[in-house]
């Protein structure tokens, strides 16, 4: 066990002792400001009650709470006779004892106490019956930790108790993890107990992210109920519990109370509890079971399923590292893992084996493409994925891990790579039987190799794909799926001079400048610098609020940008797309207002206005519980701000979807011509080296950034339009240059690889020939394996090796003529 | 290829080795330029604290001579899907082929042995290589994640370096900032004080918040601090200006490495370039307990805009340093355990 004293603050004149809070393992367990409120509510209540229900001397029986604080609310009611306080830590004890002295109020030298350090289990064993048994144990962060909250537990103490005593325990929270709380109702319930809920709102629990606290009253023979609590008469006073107050936190609502109907039992072997302390809103799904999988193909469902294994995790990091787990399996050996699959057919039956037979055979020439096959192997794949992802997220520190990777040359031996070229096509969240080349990828397809874990949100990586990094279009289109709400800049950052992404990162707010309003039809010709209508004196300042996208934001009018480079941007805005640099307030150019564009900005908005809008009922469900603490409370204070926060967002991405308007309805994006390079949305530089600009009316015109010829007119090009496609080509002459870097990296790694094999080859090949047996065992990695099996698997590592190499290769003659066009553009236009 | 060499023989064992060996352990994995301070006792004492299971295997030669192995990371799981991972290990004689491969089998063996009772789908091991990848290691499969990251930066700040060399190695505007962080009257605080963790810790998170990765909780610094702190592995570096912290680090040293773990910065005051001062001290205090390399961690060497550590990699790159190129996690599933809970998955599926 670590112990770990936390000094928080020195005495002061005011407050004598040191405040501090404990840890064990590195859990919170209680903070001297406010220790009271918990332990008051623990002990007290039940005290209480039995004290009026029951009168005359009391055996108490205290199981946990080695710290002394709940011995010492026992031992403020004068007819308890007797309380043995059992824990099985002798260090807790000791500084119980100690250093907590003064805070129990050297409770344990009472003549009352009785200490024992030993299991509560062997503890019950014999013991005499109790009026009151206490249970104050740490919650459960290992299966085995769940042992004292299952029915077997319970009823053992129910045997222990005198007629008419009371079981006093701490739970979980009911509001960040109710359906473990209601659980532990249930379970409570299964060992003939009745029992009253409810809960208390503990600051520094709030703070710890632990939520508002539950706490029971059992008994065996009577029912109390929140009229009980109600008319509660605490013959000794407390110090910071409003037990006054009490009954109000014993009020559940009807929807709260309905996941008792749902909620199992724990018991020792079943060990219910800790899936649902993991993994809250996930109720029913047995750990590492199974998704309905109605739609085939999708890895959401799959994803959403995983259960949490470890109280580090979240479950966005879940989810991202399970992506990185779908992009990976298929490096595994697929067929030896159905061989292994049949071998256990008397499991199975007689459909799933003649599939996975089909499968085997399928694989024996070609690369795997699971969906080909129909939902069996699709079913194959989802519990390789789950099992693997489970096998890495049970792991707490993989969810921080410092790298990923999901496949391709960059990671090293080709071999165990059956396809994957980091630059052609990134893994994308929610697709596992995309078509080649579309964004998603799949399964069988092409991975992205530079998803870094840790990212969160990263789900899709496009960070050295040409065809991402060239467009900001990509970036805007490329937002994760169903985002989640994670971080907690909507506290401390939104509106302070920071703009906040749905994770709560956040970083500094650029203010953008220019006329407030429209910029007019979307045919209408602005270019030049046109300046707008004189109806306000002064363009409006503007700061970027919510980072939608690493390149997208939305501003405080609701306005969105798009950001082209540091100093241009394209602003979307009623139905219009205008080209604006940070140091004029006209627009450069207005663009064509691409509905499909328009479309795709607008999903994303409601995408991530619905993420926050859950966020939102989740807090506003916190402060109507606990609110009326924010007066004296600061970290109640700071949710009612995120909520107000929050709450401001909505309107904005409300407002942010009305002002972005949509466009009329024209001819859809023709994309990019053989040649042309796309430096940003509506921008592209041709073959020849000019630069083209899709306008309003959906024609182009092209400059020289000297002229721009429209039409058959000829105009100056003003000198702000020269800039901002000058920043915008540097841009992407950077990204060009390290996608070169990194694919000739990869590139020297395969020839490293394919030379290794082709040595590796020529010894397999002529070990055959001298023994002239080809089922003669030799070494592959550290198997042993026939020599034919060795070739074949050395001949299809060196095709994989061979088909990444033409494919990196032609990546870089791609990305080394985009090069030379820019470079030719960048010396043309300097 | 069949064959084993002469220097194979020389390896004969493959066994778990308790807490006694401590000392042993220790001396081999600190000289041993192929793994760090994951492979250390106090760091697994420390990941014991976190809950997992630490099996650690030795290699041993005829003579009874401990000359490799393996210290593993299992988390115990209620399900038995979990994986066995030896962190920046295993210690082979990475450098031999036959040698190695024939501990590589005996070690696996004993791990297979081990997950006979305990569960588990495969080991994942992650040595302190570089490329190219050990053709031992052909049926080893890449993992999806890796715990140390695949490139970092690399100073070498031992003998014959010097403090002035080691100022010449650096980008000169990271020699320029060092010198105004030291104009400024930035101070650097050396601190095993666990009342540092927390504001420590604070400003980690509202680093991870600002930089968008996923940050450890207060209790893993806890455990680890509490774990660490005392044997003199892990120590803050804090850097201070007017009375404000503005950034501050955790460095592991371990044999003849100090790495630069975990980072925190604030937002405010960064014109007096705190971060230079913090990390100009790390190094020589690195130097003043003779290590030879400070490892800067995660690293992009490609400039890619978009990449997790694109910011940081921009700054690291004013120390200098060459880059080392890890070969990356690898697994060895266990296709018979995962065939098992498959097989159990699909009739699930069916019913």
């Amino acid at each position: 066990m670590n112990i770990f004293i936390d000094e928080l603050e020195p005495p002061t004149e005011a407050a004598t002792q040191t405040r501090f809070a404990l840890y064990i393992d590195g859990d919170f367990q209680f903070d001297t400001a406010d220790e009271k409120v918990y332990h008051e509510s623990l002990a007290l209540p039940a005290l209480s009650l039995l004290h009026a229900h029951k009168p005359g001397p009391k055996r108490v029986l205290i199981c946990g709470g080695g710290d002394g604080l709940a011995l010492r609310e026992c031992l403020r009611f004068p007819n308890v006779a007797h309380v043995d306080l059992v824990d099985y830590s002798p260090e807790m004890l000791e500084l119980a004892a100690t250093q907590f002295a003064a805070i129990n109020q050297h409770a344990l030298e009472d003549t009352r106490t009785h200490i024992h350090i030993c299991d509560a289990w062997d503890f019950l064993n014999g013991t005499l019956p109790y009026d009151l048994i206490v249970c104050d144990f740490t919650v459960p962060r290992k299966h085995e930790d769940t042992r004292v909250f299952s029915t077997e537990w319970f009823e053992a103490l129910s045997a222990c108790l005198n007629p008419g005593g009371i079981i006093a325990a701490n739970t979980v929270s009911p509001q960040t993890t109710p359906e473990a709380f209601w659980c532990l109702m249930n379970t409570l319930r299964a060992a003939n107990l009745k029992a009253l809920p409810y809960r208390v709102c503990i600051p520094s629990f709030r703070d710890h992210g632990y939520g508002a606290w539950g706490f029971v009253i059992a008994s065996r023979d009577k029912r109390f109920t929140t009229l009980d609590l109600k008319r509660i008469s605490c013959p000794v006073a407390t110090e910071q519990a409003d037990l006054s107050r009490l009954w109000r936190g014993a009020h559940f609502t009807r929807a709260e109370r309905a996941l008792a109907h749902t909620a199992p039992t724990n018991t020792i072997d079943g060990g219910e509890l800790l899936p649902l302390l993991l993994n809250p809103g996930l109720a029913g799904i047995e750990a590492g079971g199974l998704p309905d999988l109605d739609t085939p193909y999708d890895l959401n469902p799959l994803f959403n399923a995983i259960p949490i294994a470890h109280p580090y995790h979240t479950r966005a990091m879940i989810e991202t590292l399970a992506e990185q787990v779908a992009g990976s399996v298929r490096d595994l050996d697929i067929p030896r893992l159905i061989d292994a699959v049949i071998k256990r057919s008397s499991r199975l039956s007689s459909r799933i084996v003649d599939e996975l037979r089909k499968l085997k055979e399928f694989m024996q020439e070609r690369v795997l493409h699971f969906e080909l096959f129909s939902a069996w192997s699709y079913r194959l794949f989802a519990a390789l994925v789950i099992l693997m992802t489970l096998a890495n997220a049970i792991s707490p520190d993989n969810a921080f891990a410092k790298g990923s990777f999901s496949g391709g040359a960059h990671g090293g031996f080709s071999v165990s790579h059956s396809t994957g070229m980091h630059s052609s096509s990134s893994f994308g969240k929610g697709s596992f039987g995309a078509e080649s080349g579309s964004p998603g990828g799949s399964f069988a397809g092409r991975s992205s190799t530079s998803s870094f874990g840790g990212q969160r949100g990263s789900a899709i990586s496009p960070s050295r794909s040409f065809s991402s990094f060239s467009s900001s279009r990509s970036n805007v289109l490329s937002s994760p799926v169903s985002p989640h709400f994670t971080g907690t800049g909507f506290r401390t950052s939104y509106g302070r001079g920071t703009a906040v992404d749905i994770n709560g990162s956040y970083e500094r707010a650029r203010v953008y400048n220019y006329w407030g309003g429209s910029y007019g039809h979307p045919y209408t010709q602005v270019y030049g610098g046109q300046r707008q209508p004189a109806q306000q004196q002064q363009p409006q300042p503007h700061e970027a609020l919510f980072l939608a996208s690493d390149d997208m934001s939305v501003l405080d009018n609701g306005d969105v940008v798009v950001n082209v480079s540091e100093s241009v941007y394209i602003l979307l805005t009623n139905g219009t797309a205008a080209l604006m640099s940070a140091g004029s307030p006209d627009p450069i150019v207005m663009l064509y207002p691409d509905p499909e564009l328009f479309a795709n900005v607008r999903d994303q908005l409601a995408q991530q206005q619905s993420s926050v809008v859950a966020a939102a009922s989740v807090r506003r469900d916190w402060l109507a519980w606990s609110g009326w603490t924010a007066s004296f409370l600061p970290t109640v204070r700071s949710d009612r701000d995120e909520l107000r926060n929050l709450t401001d967002l909505i309107h904005r991405l409300d407002l942010a979807q009305q002002r972005l308007g949509t466009p009329p309805a024209g001819n859809a994006n023709p994309g990019l011509k053989p040649g042309e390079t796309e430096l940003f949305i509506g921008c592209v530089i041709r073959q020849d080296g000019t630069i083209a600009l899709h306008e309003p009316d959906g024609r182009w015109l092209s400059t020289d950034l000297v002229t721009i010829k429209h039409n058959t007119d000829t105009h100056p090009c003003p000198p702000v339009l020269a800039t901002a496609v000058r920043s915008a080509l540097d841009r992407v002459l950077r990204d060009i240059k390290s996608g070169i870097k990194a694919d000739t990296a990869d590139l020297q790694q395969l020839r490293m690889d394919a030379s290794e094999l082709n040595s590796d080859m020529n010894q397999y090949v002529s070990i055959r020939d001298m023994y002239g047996d080809s089922s003669y065992e030799v070494d592959y990695g550290t198997d042993e394996i026939p020599v034919s099996e060795a070739i074949f698997k050395t001949r299809q590592n060196l095709n994989q090796t061979e088909t990444e190499t033409r494919a990196t290769e032609a990546d870089i003659e791609k990305l080394t003529t985009q090069q030379a066009v820019l470079d030719a553009a960048v010396a043309r236009y300097r | 290829m069949a064959d084993a060499g002469e220097a194979e023989l020389a390896i004969t064992s493959c066994q778990l080795i308790d807490s006694g060996w401590d000392d042993a352990w220790d001396a081999l994995t600190a000289s041993c330029p192929h793994t760090g301070f994951m492979q250390s006792s106090d760091w697994m004492a420390f990941k014991r604290l976190e809950g997992f299971i630490t099996p650690r295997f030795g290699i041993f030669d005829a003579s009874g001579t401990l000359r490799g192995g393996g210290a593993c990371l299992f988390y115990p799981s209620h399900a038995q899907e979990t994986m066995v991972i030896c962190p920046q290990g295993p210690i082979l004689p990475w450098a031999e082929t036959e040698p190695s491969r024939h501990a590589l089998r005996l070690l696996i063996a004993e791990v297979e042995k081990y997950v006979e009772t305990h569960g588990g789908l495969g080991l994942r091991i992650e040595p302190r290589i570089a490329r190219p990848v050990p053709r031992i290691l052909r049926n080893w499969v890449r993992s999806p994640v890796d715990l140390d990251p695949e490139h970092s930066l690399v100073i070498d700040v031992g003998e014959p370096a010097t403090e002035q060399s080691l100022l010449r190695a650096m980008h000169p505007k990271g020699r320029y900032n060092i010198k105004v962080a030291e104009r400024h009257g930035v101070t650097v605080r050396r601190s095993t004080n666990m009342r540092d963790l927390r504001p420590f810790h604070a400003m980690f998170l509202d680093t991870s918040n600002r930089n968008g990765f996923f940050a450890e909780p207060y209790s893993f610094f806890v455990n680890m601090a509490s774990m660490l702190f005392p044997v003199g592995m892990a120590e803050l570096f804090m850097a201070e200006f007017d009375g404000a912290l503005l950034s501050a680090a955790m460095v592991i040293r371990y044999g003849k490495r100090a790495t630069f773990l975990y980072g925190a910065s604030s937002a405010h005051n960064r014109h007096v370039m705190p971060t230079y001062a913090m990390h100009w001290n790390v190094i020589r205090a690195a130097r003043a307990a003779g290590c030879t390399e400070y490892d800067l961690y995660g690293f992009d060497p490609y400039d890619q805009p978009d990449h997790a550590y694109a910011g940081f990699s921009r700054f690291k790159r004013q120390f200098g340093g060459r880059l080392f190129t890890a070969i990356g996690a690898r697994d060895l599933v266990f296709y018979d355990r995962l065939a098992d809970r498959i097989a159990e998955k699909l009739a699930q599926m069916e019913d």
